[in-house]
């Protein structure tokens, strides 16, 4: 399992970064971040929608309802222009972060010592 | 069976009270688990598992509600509904204050027992902090406050009037202080004056004090006009008071005028023409030196005597330390100090020695020996702040003991309450807020309170207290952090109590007579009695030793009897002219003269010398040089030989009367005809008097001599008929104006003289009185309260015991005996306490009442009776009440 603190800390890239596929509601975004790290992302319901709902109010996100064809309405969450930005600057300082460990780790890291 | 749609629903609910979830937040929550419990279903989970594994994921307990909590206000503000918030906020505050405030008016009687209790209870503790703090303030308004001293003389072993501690040092002591003690900066030396001011048409005798040049380098008093170092430089020199500059100069300019000053000394007057060299402002009422004019000791001849001597104490020196020396070494220093300077060749082996006095120790600590005015006692600045801080507590428990005892009132208003959805939070707050709202009152009402009763307050206690609004904003934040504990301690109880009930029994009344909470409001009425009953005793007791005092037979007649001091000495060589006119008049009875007032005669003499004295034995006796017609006037007993005659010349050269407490430490069978040397004369004893009070009640009866010397009386003793009293003071003053018309009428009563020796005393009686009355009304408030809300609980009861033919008096018991219980234990706490106190305080009186168990009794009584009266009206309405109606409703 990754940390607590690394996970919290990769919420707001994952979230823009899914965002910046195209258009998704909350469920499909924790299934999708589950998905792509094979189950080692855990997200609480608890902790996702607030952070929705303060990125939208911060402008990155917009949501909208859409009704189903069966079942009830959904909220769907998309990228604004800023969201956009935001993504772009996250991506840097993560890169920036992830090359810096690269240097130290080597061109080829393996996941544990030899 | 579990049913998904009935768990969502029931979880929806759960967060629809919280204003943080919005319906559209909780639509996307539940879409949210509905997606991912069809995912689970679809891997082959039960919907029951599904559902429970989505609400784990959902995150820790009440995470979910902090996290939204975080964004709500963010949302709140991007939407522009902050402002719709907080109106609600407000519209829900204000519904809290409608409710409480129909809560007070619904409940008239409560809230007014309630406020007015607690009012009562504050106002106690307010007036009395303010009388405790102004006692403490006293002298600290001096800049060099902390290192002032007040040099005392003690003289270990020759006790005078049961103190061997002395105010009054040698005039030379200030004066080698400053040469000889470096630590010393600077040192003054001063006395009271009483002398005779004039400046044109305004005549008056004033109050005021000789000093030495560095007076005011000494004390912080402020100089207002005039030059501080230079002006009681000059012997000719006056520096006034503000107030007696406007008294004598009115809108003139006072500074560099003209004042002539009177003094009366015992070879005659001394007027003296004085220039103002300074004004300063008035003394602070807090200031043990009161006086309303300085002069320097030079300004006369006459308090030229004694000025190098260091055998006799006459005056007061104080010294001020230089900043940051100990006063350790310099007592040490001042303790050798009386070894180098001892004049008194009468006392080779002087024990005596100096002490330096704290000043801000000197009106609350000190007790010497000619002490400048009457001092404070410390003992009773503890005694009032414990009676300030019982009254408080009595007044809060009551405050705690209704409000508890009310809230189970209220069960139905809680349990609809929760049902509707309101939360713990807003329970407890509007609870606290109604405890709050109603202390808060009390302190208000209090403080209006004190306002009004300080003038009245200050007449009492004899002090000038002031509440500044301004000044004081400390201890208004004291009160108001008291009122906020006292508000917050009442509402706790119901607040957190109540709101963890559950409303379905709350409605039912299942809940609210749980029998611990009694037990805890029992033991807070015993604790309130108890203490009523130790002050009711001790009040009481305080009561009848005062009356002892002022009453007891002390062998002279005080009564009814007018002082007049005599400053012109003229009147001396016309004393019997004077006493002629004087018996004209119906209403005079006797006229006679003495040296020092019968009440309080402090001169002391020592002799060795007596018919049978024993070799190397010393006497001392208290004296007083009277005139002929003492011993009758004051009726006082002659028990051998007879009283001083005019018809047998040799009395006033060597006739004595000493008392029967003299005569055994003389050693006499019988005295009469006895030689005794005393007072310079060589006497014999024509007579002896009964043992007589001449001194405080708090001293032993003590060796007395009278003596006949005509011409060292400086008093007149007028007694007069107890009616009509004032003209007859006028037709005194016509009679002596007219023989000394140059000096102004002054007199006083005996009486008053003789009780402002118990002022304090006296001071302390009427205060506790009142104190202990406001406790005890305090007191019953809060059983009445308990009474109403325990014959209201029991209306149907009572209802059905009557209907079953239970008489009235049945009921009146069955009211009454659990308060009666209560009084009674509260009785046995108490008295012990009353007890131990009261006697300690009787022990510093040598004469005074013993404490007999009927005071115990009667007092006991008395608070018995006050609680049953206070009780059985409730009982007496519910037991007259008509069985139908109490049985009627439901």
């Amino acid at each position: 399992m990754i940390s607590k603190a690394l996970v919290a800390a990769s919420l707001k890239p994952f979230i823009l970064s899914i965002l910046a596929d195209g258009e998704s509601y909350g469920y499909e975004i924790i299934q999708r971040v589950h998905d792509l790290t094979g189950g080692q992302v855990q997200w609480t319901t608890g902790t996702l929608y607030p952070l929705l709902h303060s990125l939208e109010n911060k402008n990155l996100l917009e949501s909208f309802w859409r009704e189903a064809d069966a079942g009830p309405r959904r909220k769907y969450y998309r990228l604004t222009a800023k969201g956009y930005k935001a993504l772009a600057t996250e991506k840097q300082q993560w890169l920036s972060i992830h090359e810096a460990l690269l240097k130290l780790w080597g061109p080829s890291p393996t996941l544990s010592p030899a | 069976m579990f049913h998904l749609d009935t768990a969502l629903a029931a979880w929806r609910r759960s967060l629809s009270t919280n204003r943080t979830f919005s319906n559209d937040d909780l639509d996307e929550l539940e879409q949210h688990l509905r997606d991912q419990i069809a995912a689970l279903v679809k891997n082959g989970q039960s919907e029951k598992a599904a559902f429970e594994q989505a609400m784990a994921t959902m995150g820790e307990y009440g995470a979910v509600e902090r996290e939204y909590e975080k964004v709500y206000w963010e949302k709140l503000w991007r939407r522009g509904m902050l402002q719709n918030e907080l109106s609600w906020k407000l519209s829900m505050f204000k519904n809290y204050l409608t409710v409480a405030l129909r809560n007070l008016r619904k409940q008239k009687g409560y809230s007014f027992i309630n406020i007015a209790g607690l009012a009562l209870g504050l106002t106690c503790f307010i007036l009395i902090g303010l009388f405790i703090r102004f006692e403490w303030s006293y002298d600290r308004f001096h800049a060099k406050a902390d290192r002032i001293y007040r040099i005392e003389k003690i003289n270990p072993g020759h006790t005078y009037l049961e103190r061997d501690h002395f105010a009054i040092t040698p005039a030379p002591l200030a004066a080698v202080l400053m040469e000889e003690f470096p630590e010393v900066e600077h040192a003054v030396y001063l006395d009271k004056v009483n002398a005779g001011l004039a400046y044109k048409d305004n005549q008056f005798y004033e109050d005021g004090l000789l000093a030495t040049a560095h007076f005011f380098e000494v004390f912080g008093f402020h100089l207002l006009h005039g030059d501080s170092h230079t002006a009681l430089m000059e012997p000719n020199a006056i520096v006034l008071t503000e107030s007696l500059t406007q008294k004598y100069f009115g809108e003139e300019t006072a500074l560099g005028k003209a004042i002539t000053v009177t003094y009366f000394g015992p070879h005659g007057p001394d007027a003296l023409e004085m220039t103002v060299t300074g004004i300063i402002e008035d003394v602070p009422p807090n200031s043990h030196l009161v006086f309303d004019y300085i002069t320097p000791f030079a300004s006369s001849a006459m308090f030229q005597r004694n000025r190098d001597s260091w055998g006799t104490s006459t005056s007061y020196t104080y010294a001020t330390l230089q900043a940051g020396q100990p006063v350790s070494a310099f007592a040490n220093k001042l303790a050798a100090l009386s070894q180098t300077y001892n004049d008194d060749e009468d006392n080779p082996d002087d024990q005596s020695y100096y002490y330096p006095q704290v000043l801000t120790h000197i009106h609350l600590r000190s007790n010497a020996n000619f002490e400048f005015g009457v001092n404070g006692n410390i003992t009773y600045v503890y005694l009032f702040g414990a009676i300030a801080v019982l009254i408080l507590l009595i007044a809060s428990i009551n405050y705690v003991n209704l409000a508890t005892a009310r809230s189970t009132t209220r069960l139905m208003e809680v349990g609809v309450r929760k049902v509707m959805g309101a939360h713990r939070l807003q329970l407890v707050s509007q609870f606290m807020g109604e405890a709050l709202l109603s202390s808060m009152a009390a302190l208000l009402l209090a403080l209006g309170l004190v306002v009004l009763l300080l003038p009245t307050f200050n007449a009492l206690t004899a002090r000038a207290i002031t509440l500044d609004w301004a000044q004081d904003g400390p201890f208004l934040a004291l009160l108001a952090l008291i009122g906020f504990v006292i508000g917050t301690l009442a509402g706790s109880y119901p607040a957190l109590v109540m709101s963890a009930f559950q409303p379905v029994r709350m409605m039912k009344k299942q809940v609210g007579h749980a029998q611990g909470k009694t037990t805890l409001r029992n033991v807070l009425v015993v604790a309130q009695f108890s203490v009523t009953i130790a002050l009711f005793i001790g009040a009481v007791v305080i009561q009848r030793q005062l009356h002892y005092i002022q009453n007891a037979s002390s062998g002279i007649d005080r009564d009814h009897v007018v002082a007049l001091p005599i400053k012109d000495e003229s009147l001396l060589e016309r004393y019997d002219a004077i006493k002629n006119a004087l018996q004209q008049h119906p209403a005079i009875l006797g006229v006679t003269a003495s040296e020092t007032d019968p009440t309080m005669i402090d001169m002391r003499a020592t002799t060795s010398d007596w018919e049978g004295a024993p070799e190397g034995q010393q006497a001392s006796a208290y004296f007083t040089p009277i005139h002929y017609g003492f011993v009758d006037m004051f009726g006082i007993e002659v028990v051998e030989g007879r009283d001083f005659s005019e018809a047998i010349t040799t009395d006033a050269t060597e006739g004595i009367l000493i008392n029967e407490t003299l005569k055994r430490q003389l050693g006499w069978d019988t005295a009469i005809g006895k030689r005794l040397n005393f007072y310079g004369r060589d006497t014999h004893v024509i007579g002896v008097v009964q043992d007589f009070t001449f001194q405080s009640f708090r001293q032993e009866l003590a060796p007395l001599a009278l003596l006949l010397a005509p011409e060292d009386v400086v008093r007149i003793l007028i007694k007069v008929r107890p009616s009509n009293t004032p003209q007859t003071i006028n037709f005194i003053e016509d009679a002596l104006t007219s023989f000394s018309p140059d000096f102004p009428f002054e007199y006083y009563f005996l009486d008053d003289a003789y009780n402002s020796m118990y002022q304090t005393e006296l001071r302390l009686g009427s205060l506790f009185n009142t104190f202990t009355l406001l406790a005890l009304i305090i007191a019953c408030l809060g059983l009445f309260g308990l009474a109403t809300l325990a014959a209201s609980q029991r209306t149907k009861e009572i209802g059905v015991r009557k209907v079953l033919g239970a008489t009235l008096t049945d009921v009146l018991v069955l009211l009454s005996k659990d308060f009666v219980r209560l009084v009674g234990i509260a009785l046995v706490l108490g008295m012990p306490i009353a007890y131990f106190v009261m006697r300690t305080w009787l022990d510093a009186f040598a004469y005074h009442i013993s404490l007999s168990w009927g005071t115990f009794v009667a007092a006991g009584i008395a608070a018995l009776t006050i609680a049953l009266l206070t009780v059985s009206y409730q009982a007496l309405k519910a037991a007259l009440a008509d069985p139908v109606k109490s049985l009627r409703y439901e």
